[in-house]
C-alpha cells in the first residue's frame, strides 16, 4: 500500500460548550499499509488537536475501550484497517449511550443491567460433597463439552458494540437488555455445569428477550466473533419457550429441575 | 517510607537480579504479592486513616490544572523526542558517551516540559493526562540513564559496551533520592546469598 | 412445513430486516433519533407465534419419509429399476430437506441438550460414557446448525426448482435423461 492521504470526519462535543455535535475534517498525511484508525485518530490527537477525547487501551482488541462507528458501522478502531475504508472515514463515538466527549461514551447503564442478572448460584451439594459420599476433587471436575459451550462467552471484551447496533435498543428504547454482557452473561451463567439458577424466564419478563427477532446484527459486529444469536439468544429463548409456552416441556423440565435441584429465577 | 507495601518488579527484583525479563516477576507477584497483601491488612487495621489538610488537597489540584492554558508546547511532542532518545541510546546494549548525550537530551527536554501546558477542559482531557504522565516519565528515564551510567560494568539486562565483564565489586544496589531539585545517588550492597541457595546456584551466577 | 419454515430462525433475520425493516440495516446510518416509526413489538406480541416453532418442526417431520419415497417411487415406476437424471436430483433435494430440518436450532435445544445445564454433570457421572455421547452429538448438532441458514435457502431454491423441473417433465417438455437401465 502507497503512503497516501485519508480524511477523517470525526465527530466532536463537548456537552459543557456544544448544544449539537458536528463532524469535523481532518487530514491524515501518510497512511501507511496495515495502519488502523485508532492509529490515525491518535495522529489527529497529538499532531492536530490535543484536546480530542478517546478512550483507548491496548491497541490489540482485547480491552473492548475503542469502540466507535466508524464509516457509520459500529467496530473497534483498533481493529479496521484503514486499507479497507475509502479515502474518507466517519468516525463517531457510539450512538445508543450518552456522550461524555467527543468519541468517549457513557456505558454505565450496562454495568447497572448487568448488575440485576441473577448471580451465579453454586449447587449446595458441591460446598459439602464429602456428606454425599463424593470426593471433592470429583464434584468440581467439568466436562471438556461445557468448558467449550461456557469459554465462548467468555471471550466477550465488553466492547458492547452490539449492543449499539441493536436495533431495538438504538431505535425503539422498549426496555430490552439487549445481548452483550446481558443475555450473553446470562447464557453464560445458565449454561454453567455448577450452577442451579434458570435465568430464561427472568429474561424474558423483565429482560425483554422477546423484543429481539433474531436480525444478527450483533453476531456480526461481534470482533471476537461470538455467536451471540446462535449461541446464546436462541437457546435462551428455547430455554423459555421451555418454561412459558411448551406445556410438553415444561412438565419434563419440571422433573428434571426439581431432580437436580435446580430454581427458576 | 511507613505503611507502603509492594510487591513484584517494584519491590526491588528479589528473584531476578539483574535479569529484568518480562514475566519473570511473575513468581516474585505470587509470592510477595500474597505476603504483603496479608501484612498490608494487618497493619491497616490498627492504623487510623491519615488526616489530609485541604491546602495540601487544593494545592494538588492547582497543580494538575496549571498544566490548563493553550499556547504551551505540545506534551505529545515531547513525549515522542523522549522515546525516541531512550530507545536509540538507553537500549538494551548501551555505552558511556550515548548514555551521557541522553542525560543530556533529558535534562534539555525536563527544561522544556517547564513550558508544557494543554488546551481544553478538565473533562477526558487526553493532553492533561500526558502532561502529567510526561513528568514522571522524565523522572523514570533520569533516573535509569543516571544509574546506568553509575554502574561501569555488564550485568543481567544492563550490557554496556565500554564494560564488557561482570564486575564482583558491583555487588551492589543503586539508591536515588531526590534532594531539592537534583537527583542524588548512592549504592548499598546487595545482602549476601544465604547458604543454602549457594548450594543449588554455581558461584559464578551470584558473583 | 411452510409454518416451520416460516418462524425458522434463520428466516427470521431476513423477513424482520427486509420486509418489517426492523432493523433497516446493521448500519447506523440509518439512525433515527426522533423516530414516530413504531416498534412491532418483536416477538412479544403477533409474533409471539414463533415461541411454538418447535411444534412446527414436529410436524415436518413426517412430510421428510415422503421426499424419500418419491425417490424412490422416480427409480421403481416403470416396473424395473431405472435411474435418471430426476431421482438423482430429487434426491439432492431429499437431503437438504433434511439436513436442514434436522439442523433446526429447536431440535438441537430440545434433543442436544441445548436446553441441558451440563453434559455429564457429577449427578450424571454413573455413566460417564453416555455422557460424552450426549456431548459429541451437541458438537454435531452445533455444527450442522451453524450452515442452518445457508441450508434453508438452499433447500427452499432447490424445492421450487424440482417442482418446477418435475412439471415439465410431466407436460414432456424435454425427455428425462436416463443414466442407468
Amino acid at each position: 500500500m502507497a503512503d497516501r492521504e485519508v480524511t477523517l470526519s470525526i465527530f466532536r462535543f463537548d456537552p459543557e460548550k456544544d448544544k449539537e455535535g458536528r463532524f469535523v475534517d481532518y487530514k491524515v498525511p501518510t497512511v501507511e499499509g496495515g495502519m488502523v484508525v485508532l492509529d490515525a485518530v491518535r495522529y489527529v490527537q497529538e499532531k492536530i488537536d490535543t484536546t480530542l477525547a478517546i478512550r483507548w487501551n491496548c491497541k490489540a482488541a482485547r480491552c473492548g475501550s475503542c469502540s466507535a462507528e466508524i464509516n457509520n458501522r459500529p467496530a473497534l478502531m483498533c481493529k479496521t484497517r484503514i486499507d479497507t475504508l475509502g479515502d474518507r472515514i466517519t468516525v463517531a463515538p457510539m450512538r445508543a449511550f450518552p456522550v461524555i466527549r467527543d468519541l468517549v461514551t457513557d456505558v454505565d447503564e450496562n454495568y447497572r443491567i448487568m448488575s440485576k442478572i441473577p448471580k451465579f448460584t453454586v449447587r449446595k451439594e458441591l460446598m459439602n460433597p464429602e456428606a454425599e459420599g463424593k470426593k471433592h476433587q470429583d464434584v468440581w471436575r467439568i466436562q471438556q463439552i461445557n468448558v467449550e459451550r461456557a469459554k465462548e462467552f467468555k471471550k466477550c471484551i465488553e466492547c458492547f458494540l452490539c449492543q449499539d447496533v441493536c436495533h431495538v435498543v438504538r431505535e425503539h428504547k422498549s426496555g430490552y437488555f439487549g445481548p452483550p454482557r446481558h443475555i450473553v452473561k446470562a447464557a453464560s451463567l445458565d449454561m454453567h455445569p455448577l450452577d442451579i439458577v434458570n435465568r430464561a424466564k427472568f429474561l424474558n419478563e423483565e429482560g425483554g428477550l422477546g423484543y429481539c427477532n433474531i436480525t444478527k446484527c450483533c453476531q456480526e459486529v461481534c470482533p471476537e466473533h461470538i455467536h451471540i444469536t446462535d449461541n446464546a439468544i436462541i437457546p435462551e429463548k428455547e430455554r423459555a419457550v421451555d418454561l412459558q409456552y411448551d406445556p410438553l416441556m415444561h412438565a419434563i423440565k419440571r422433573r428434571l429441575m426439581k431432580k437436580r435441584g435446580e430454581t427458576v429465577a | 517510607m511507613p505503611g507502603l507495601f509492594a510487591a513484584g518488579e517494584v519491590a526491588c527484583g528479589l528473584h531476578g537480579g539483574a535479569n529484568r525479563l518480562g514475566g519473570n516477576s511473575l513468581a516474585d507477584i505470587l509470592v510477595f504479592g500474597k505476603r504483603s497483601g496479608e501484612a498490608a491488612a494487618k497493619y491497616a487495621s490498627d492504623k487510623k486513616i491519615a488526616e489530609i489538610e485541604d491546602s495540601e488537597v487544593q494545592e494538588e489540584i492547582n497543580r494538575v490544572l496549571s498544566y490548563l492554558k493553550p499556547g504551551g508546547v505540545n506534551p505529545y511532542l515531547l513525549v515522542d523526542e523522549l522515546t525516541e532518545t531512550m530507545s536509540n541510546k538507553v537500549g538494551i546494549v548501551r555505552n558511556g558517551p550515548d548514555l551521557e548525550s541522553a542525560l543530556q537530551k533529558i535534562l534539555e527536554l525536563k527544561e522544556e516540559y517547564k513550558k508544557v501546558s494543554v488546551p481544553g477542559g478538565r473533562k477526558y482531557n487526553h493532553g492533561l493526562f500526558t502532561a502529567l504522565e510526561l513528568g514522571n516519565m522524565l523522572i523514570a528515564a533520569e533516573a535509569i540513564v543516571r544509574s546506568a551510567i553509575m554502574r561501569t560494568e555488564s550485568r543481567g539486562a544492563h550490557t554496556r559496551k565500554d564494560y564488557p565483564k561482570k564486575d564482583r565489586n558491583w555487588l551492589k544496589n543503586i539508591i536515588l533520592w531526590k534532594e531539592g531539585d537534583t537527583m542524588k545517588m548512592d549504592t548499598v550492597p546487595v545482602p549476601e546469598m544465604p547458604e543454602e541457595l549457594k548450594k543449588l546456584v554455581k558461584p559464578e551466577v551470584y558473583q | 412445513m411452510g409454518l416451520f419454515r416460516l418462524t425458522c430462525y434463520a428466516y427470521r433475520k431476513d423477513y424482520h430486516r427486509h420486509i418489517f425493516s426492523h432493523p433497516m440495516a446493521c448500519r447506523a446510518d440509518v439512525r433515527h433519533e426522533n423516530t414516530k416509526r413504531k416498534y412491532n413489538g418483536g416477538e412479544t406480541r403477533f409474533f409471539r407465534v414463533e415461541n411454538v416453532h418447535r411444534y412446527f418442526m414436529y410436524a415436518s417431520w413426517p412430510i421428510i419419509p415422503f421426499f424419500f419415497y418419491d425417490v424412490y417411487v422416480s427409480i421403481t415406476y416403470k416396473g424395473f429399476a431405472e435411474l435418471s437424471l430426476g431421482s438423482i436430483i430429487l434426491l439432492i433435494n431429499a437431503i437438504f430437506v433434511t439436513l436442514y430440518t434436522f439442523s433446526c436450532h429447536s431440535l438441537r435445544h430440545v434433543t442436544a441438550g441445548g436446553g441441558a445445564e451440563c453434559f455429564g454433570c457429577v449427578f450424571n457421572q454413573s455413566q460417564p460414557r453416555s455422557s460424552a455421547r450426549w456431548g459429541g452429538f451437541f458438537r454435531f448438532q452445533s455444527a450442522l446448525n451453524r450452515h442452518h441458514e445457508a441450508l434453508a435457502w438452499t433447500s427452499l431454491s432447490l424445492l421450487i426448482f424440482v417442482d418446477l423441473y418435475i412439471r415439465a417433465l410431466g407436460v414432456h417438455m424435454f425427455p428425462n435423461i436416463i443414466l442407468i437401465h
